[in-house]
């Protein structure tokens, strides 16, 4: 069959033009085209903003940098923060506090975590299922109403104001750095992460083979040198991981150093991004937001590396073994009791002692005469100042129904944003394509809530592209933590539609069915566990987000978690303490829920159809 | 009824090809099985005519329409192309009761609910399923799901049935059930099926039409009883059968076949053979006899196993172990000295270099 010239160009020409609309017309393809410019433009974009501005001339500060408009290119804001004679107060005290806390509390919180999953699986502790059940609690409740109920425990009137529970109960009145500064932003931590350790060290001690151990008793060795000698170094990796989690999981936290460190002017790179932006010198508290970025990237760097390690290392001697306990003998109820009354203290007692704050008419004053429900529901206005009962003040009310707004819309819209990327990642499995989605979207947990609320706070200022300026409406509010809850989102919806056959999806095809027909009565009904992880995630989240909506609310879009932080600033501690206990109640009542909805999940799971 | 045309069909995956310039005819009506070890590319072949996949090149015709071609790069849609599609794992939709996953793709086809209904319960019938319509997947048995499958596909009347290893799940009793199960169902319905499968068991009895694959080529493609005593090569030889086929090296001279430790008069209907070859001949056209003549040769039993209806004998000549078929009741010994007869009646011989089978040039 010959074909002339002019006839093979034009069936060249239809082919090409069929294949690319063929490639383009398939639903995955198209979808993850969306979502890419979707990521692209609220997520990739703010990031490279963050950089810009550090380099442009803002407005305010043109007298400064003389000679120049705004929007200039400049090297000022770096000199200044790395070189001037600033860049001790601007950026290298706030970058070795941040340093000295977050090893600080890391070093802490692993301690607690090894010695307690050696004693939970190691030893015959009493108490272990109740022991190790609340244990998981102080890393699901936020870090800041324990920060709060730090405050009102160990208070003193040394430093002028009313005296904590502590000193009320034993007299005394415990030094200022006890109450705010570095050693209570370290232990709070240390207390909220601890449970990272806990979880990852007995999941590898319960690998571990108790005959090592044996052996070593054999050889005469005594239980504690058994421990540094041998289950320490055998650990290593796993310790490691730990370690690295720990770490970046604070790097950037901004509730506690706020509660704890602002108010005797102690900063870390999170706070001093909030007061640098609180005064207007957005481009410097960039630059603190690039240093944690950056500190966050090199952590999940070696992150990669130790667990690349551990993999090596477990699959050596991942040997499963019964394990033998070890008798504590007359210290078994000691030390029972002990480590009982420290994982109350870690999750009853911020609760309790929250509450208790709400219920006092006067601060400082334990008795029970002065307890009193007027914070909750009083309406007095002679008491304290005019403030009335939270539950009937129409702020916290507002804020409430703001919260839970927030909360559900953006619950919603990033478990649905979740399981179309996880959907599109998924089924392009293998192609860049997916690869660049699933990276992108990863980014949000790397810059740190401070700062992404900070670059949105910039770029919502003006017009972006087709979106009007959004600063001040809800509509903000949703977009950021839908957009910072991405990366949880994404993974449990690329978990979910994992699970889902491909079979399922091309039977459905076979038959005639249009995608997105397919889409809604197959792949959703199967993934709507996945889909109702994702929205409690992000819901409870939401509660948790101090940081990220500390710049970005305005008196009309105020959540719950910043009235709290508000009402502690001007220290109506009641008030501040009574939302956070609410928050508290949300948060653990919200997390078991999505337990039990993750739990299911996953042991149904879907093949294909067996 | 339907016949569908594979043209010239290449399916590469980045460098790795899984079928090689495939080109098939599948008359209508026709049960037409694809046969081969895994990785051979038939579950990809099918999966083309599916449309699930596209193919890097040739062309695809169901019932003279063309579904797809490489040429200009015309693609039709799985769903516009009228057909069938049972999977391996059945793909069941396990949150749909038995009715609404078989409901699903009429409602799509919008037919009113009183067609729905009709076409489901006479579906149900044929595949004696009826008490099970209001169960979910998971509550159902292998076969259940087998046949609910089945159903599924069966109820939209489609005139070719594409069905991926569907009984490779289903335990060895079922699996024998439900082939009579899918003959029956052939007969009844007279649609074109393409089956998938590694069993070559399956293949033999379903089937009217077997292509046998390997490495994504189509080694043989003919009746079942062919491809079982005229295997075009050595690889068809040895998959088809159990216990597999004995082969033997051998040189042919003067109507005589001599190998190691063997000798033996060729037939003169095989004349054609001569030089060095690969002799292929099935357990049962070997038997242990008593007298010598010029077709026994000398051999020692290595092992018996007994299979209820049939004994399977392995036997040595020299190094060589052959298997022989004995009937029930063969009374022989591990390590007797026997004589075995070659009936070379149903024997055939190979290239030796191209494992080919050497056939008689008509004139």
């Amino acid at each position: 069959m010959k074909v002339s010239l002019a006839e093979n160009r034009e069936l060249l020409f239809r082919r090409t033009a069929n294949r690319v609309w063929q490639k383009i017309t398939t639903p995955y393809f198209l979808l993850s085209i969306i979502l890419l410019i979707i990521l692209t433009y609220f997520v990739l974009r703010p990031f490279f903003e963050i950089i810009t501005t550090t380099f442009t001339v803002q407005g305010a500060d043109l007298r400064r940098i003389p000679g120049t408009e705004a929007g200039d290119f400049t090297f000022f804001y770096w000199y200044r923060v790395l070189f001037s004679s600033m860049k001790k107060n601007l950026f290298f005290q706030p970058l070795c506090n941040t340093l000295l806390v977050t090893c600080g509390y890391t070093i802490l919180a692993m301690l607690i975590g090894i010695i307690l999953s050696y004693l939970i699986i190691r030893t015959d502790m009493p108490f272990k299922r109740f022991i190790s059940n609340m244990a998981i609690i102080p890393y699901i409740i936020p870090s800041w109403p324990m920060a709060l109920a730090w405050v009102t425990l160990v208070r003193s009137d040394q430093g002028g104001g009313s005296p904590g529970l502590l000193q009320h109960v034993t007299g005394i009145a415990l030094p200022e750095w006890v109450c705010y500064g570095p050693f209570p932003i370290i232990i709070v931590l240390a207390i909220n992460y601890f449970a990272y350790t806990y979880l990852l060290f007995s999941a590898a001690l319960t690998t571990l083979d108790s005959q090592l151990e044996e052996s070593a008793i054999l050889h005469g060795a005594n239980k504690f040198t058994i421990f540094r000698k041998i289950i320490l170094p055998v650990m290593f990796p796993a310790l490691g991981s730990a370690f690295i989690l720990t770490f970046s999981k604070g790097l950037g936290t901004f509730g506690v150093p706020a509660f704890l460190g602002i108010p005797r002017r102690y900063y870390v790179l999170s706070t001093i991004l909030y007061a640098q932006i609180q005064n207007r010198m957005v481009s410097e508290g960039f630059i603190a937001a690039i240093a944690m970025v950056l500190l966050a990237l090199i952590t999940i760097y070696i992150n990669n590396r130790i667990i690349g390690v551990r993999k090596q290392f477990t699959t050596m001697s991942g040997k499963g073994r019964k394990t033998k306990l070890i008798d504590l003998g007359k210290w078994k109820y000691p030390v029972g009791i002990l480590v009982l009354c420290f994982i109350l203290a870690c999750s009853i007692l911020p609760a309790g002692v929250l509450f208790y704050q709400s219920l006092m008419l006067n601060m400082g004053d334990y008795s029970l005469s002065n307890l009193t429900l007027h914070f909750w529901t009083g309406t007095d206005p002679a008491v304290f100042e005019g403030h009335i009962g939270l539950l009937r003040n129409t702020r916290v009310l507002k804020a409430g129904i703001n919260t839970l707004v927030l909360g559900v819309s953006a619950g919603l819209a990033s478990a649905a944003l979740g399981l179309l990327i996880g959907y599109a990642i998924t089924r392009g499995r293998g192609t860049k394509l997916a690869l660049i989605l699933e990276q992108i979207s990863f980014l949000p947990f790397l810059i740190p809530g401070i700062a992404f609320g900070a670059i949105y706070l910039t770029m919502s200022a003006s017009r972006m592209g087709p979106i009007p300026p959004l600063y001040g409406t809800f509509f903000l509010l949703i977009l950021v933590s839908t957009i910072k809850r991405l990366p949880n989102a994404t993974r449990s919806g690329t978990s979910s539609m994992m699970q889902v056959s491909m079979e399922l999806e091309e039977a459905a095809n076979v038959h005639g069915s249009r995608w997105t027909n397919t889409f809604g009565r197959i792949m959703m009904p199967l993934t709507k566990n996945g889909f109702m992880a994702g929205f409690l995630l992000t819901f409870i989240g939401t509660m948790k987000a101090l940081s990220l909506i500390i710049v970005l609310y305005t008196p009309a879009t105020i959540i719950l978690p910043i009235l709290s932080f508000e009402y502690a600033n001007r220290a109506i501690r009641q008030l501040s303490d009574g939302i956070a206990f609410i928050i508290l109640v949300i948060v653990v009542l919200g997390t078991y829920m999505a337990r039990r909805l993750t739990g299911t999940d996953l042991s149904k799971g879907f093949g294909g159809g067996k | 009824m339907p016949r569908i045309e594979i043209l010239n069909i290449t399916k590469k995956f980045g460098e790795v090809s899984a079928v090689k310039n495939l080109s098939l005819e599948i008359p209508d009506g026709a049960f037409f099985t694809l046969l081969g070890p895994s990785g051979c590319g038939k579950t990809t072949t099918l999966r083309m005519v599916a449309g699930l996949e596209n193919p890097t090149e040739g062309i695809i015709r169901i019932d003279n329409r063309t579904v797809f071609s490489s040429k200009d790069w015309t693609v039709v849609q799985p769903s516009r192309r009228k057909i069938g599609l049972v999977f391996q794992s059945y793909a069941l939709w396990p949150h749909m009761t038995v009715w609404d996953n078989i409901a699903f793709g009429l409602k799509v086809r919008k037919l009113s609910s009183e067609e729905i209904k009709k076409r489901i319960n006479s579906v149900l019938k044929q595949l004696k399923i009826e008490d099970l319509e209001q169960r979910y997947p998971s509550e159902l048995s292998g076969g259940e799901q087998q046949r609910v499958a089945v159903a599924r596909e069966l109820v939209t009347g489609t005139k070719v049935l594409l069905m991926d290893e569907p009984l490779g799940n289903l335990d060895a009793k079922l699996r024998t059930e439900m082939r009579a199960e899918l003959k029956r169902l052939h007969n009844e319905t007279g649609q074109t099926i393409i089956y998938v499968t590694h069993d070559q068991l399956e293949a033999m009895t379903l089937s009217t039409h077997v292509a046998v694959m390997k490495e994504g080529v189509v080694q043989q493609l003919s009746n079942p009883d062919k491809l079982y005593t005229r295997p075009s090569n050595i690889f068809v030889a040895q998959f088809v059968g159990t216990p597999p086929i004995n082969l033997l090296e051998v040189d042919v001279e003067n109507g005589l076949i001599k190998g190691k430790d063997l000798e033996i008069t060729l037939p003169k209907d095989q004349a054609y053979v001569s030089g060095e070859a690969i002799m292929g001949i099935r357990p049962e056209s070997l038997g242990i006899v008593g007298k010598p003549n010029d077709r026994t040769v000398e051999a020692v039993i290595d092992s018996v196993l007994p299979a209820g209806n049939q004994v399977l004998v392995k036997i040595r000549i020299g190094d060589k172990e052959l298997n022989i078929e004995e009937k029930r009741g063969f009374k022989g010994r591990m390590g007797e000295k026997v004589r075995v007869e070659f009936n070379l009646d149903e024997a055939v011989f190979f290239h030796k270099e191209s494992g080919k089978l050497i056939i008689k040039y008509e004139v």
